[in-house]
């Protein structure tokens, strides 16, 4: 299991299932793929603090998800400065900005004011969209399993 | 106006509009970069919905509208498709610096490469007008091949600048010969 470092928050953000503490700093949160594949880390939630809400969600600071194929290539990589993270319904949203970037670096998008959802790979901007997608790219990085 | 010579005027036209403005390609057109006030994304299917001021460049294209869907690379780094609508305004660059200017109510691009041909095509429509040394041109539909340089024109029209009082160029549109067929591509 990767750890960024620092207290790791008990429990899976990833999961349904409430994290038996209310917050945690310099965290990071891997899901793994189902068998064959149970080594082959899916995807990588880290932050630098992300304190429980009343209503069951996260507040994340500094939010980096990173997704990996089966294969173990990265798939994308999401960062936000701030935002909401609802792990039953595995949805991020935020007024903040948002950068995601694919793991070859061909594409990547930027904006501000975000809807997330994980389980569909669908992602709403409401301001200032910016999309960049270049021509060549390097190879995608492996996962850190 | 008889077809033999409107024919001639289009070829004219095709020409001028592919060979007289040699403008020099943006060094940095390597890169597409697509911008909008609102975005949707389908990651896994790869499809963009852009709504609100977009903006096109790249891939030898400056695009203006008001809504956008694109079909992003699955692999490669091109853009696959995309339909723009709304206030349609571009410009198209080729690799030689020729450029299109046209403008429209929806534009369809699609790219597509198999193992023995590529194809390029802008297809324009809704009011489309292509500016030629000529003039302006319009017809129902436009269909610009970027490969081979072919435009093919469904219902061809010519329209005329008129200088007003106010010395504006506006555009009126006599039907020059209303029904026309620009020949087959």
């Amino acid at each position: 299991m990767a750890l960024l470092g620092g207290v790791a928050i008990c429990g899976s953000i990833l999961s349904a299932q409430q994290p038996p503490f209310g917050w945690g700093k310099n965290f990071s949160v891997p899901e793994y793929y189902d068998p064959p594949h149970q080594n082959q880390m899916k995807s990588l939630l880290a932050g630098a603090e992300a304190q429980l809400q009343a209503d069951g969600t996260f507040l994340i600071k500094e939010l980096k998800l990173e997704t990996y194929r089966e294969n173990g290539e990265r798939e994308i990589v999401v960062m936000s400065p701030e935002c909401v993270y609802d792990s039953a319904r595995r949805v991020a949203s935020s007024a903040s900005r948002l950068q995601i970037q694919t793991g070859d670096g061909q594409f990547s998008i930027e904006g501000e004011g975000f809807l997330w959802q994980q389980t569909n790979f669908s992602l709403i901007i409401s301001n200032h969209v910016h999309t960049t997608i270049r021509p060549e790219s390097r190879k995608a990085e492996p996962s850190k399993s | 106006m008889n077809r033999p010579f409107l024919t001639v005027l289009l070829a004219s036209c095709l020409v001028s509009v592919l060979n007289a403005q040699t403008n020099a390609p943006a060094a940095a057109d390597r890169n597409i970069d697509i911008s909008s006030k609102e975005g949707e994304f389908d990651l896994k299917a790869k499809v963009a919905v852009y709504r609100g001021n977009v903006r096109v460049e790249g891939q030898g294209m400056q695009l203006a509208c008001e809504a956008l869907t694109a079909k992003l690379p699955a692999t490669g780094s091109r853009v696959e498709s995309f339909v723009a609508e709304e206030k349609v305004v571009f410009d198209l660059v080729d690799e030689k610096g020729q450029k299109v200017h046209g403008t429209g109510d929806r534009l369809v691009y699609t790219y597509t490469v198999t193992e023995t041909t590529t194809n390029e095509v802008v297809e324009l429509m809704g009011n489309p007008i292509l500016e030629t040394s000529q003039g302006p041109m319009t017809g129902d539909v436009m269909r610009l091949d970027r490969i081979n340089n072919k435009l093919n024109i469904t219902n061809p029209h010519l329209l005329f600048r008129e200088a007003s009082a106010s010395n504006t160029n506006q555009i009126r549109s006599p039907n020059v010969e209303p029904g026309q067929q620009s020949p087959p591509p």
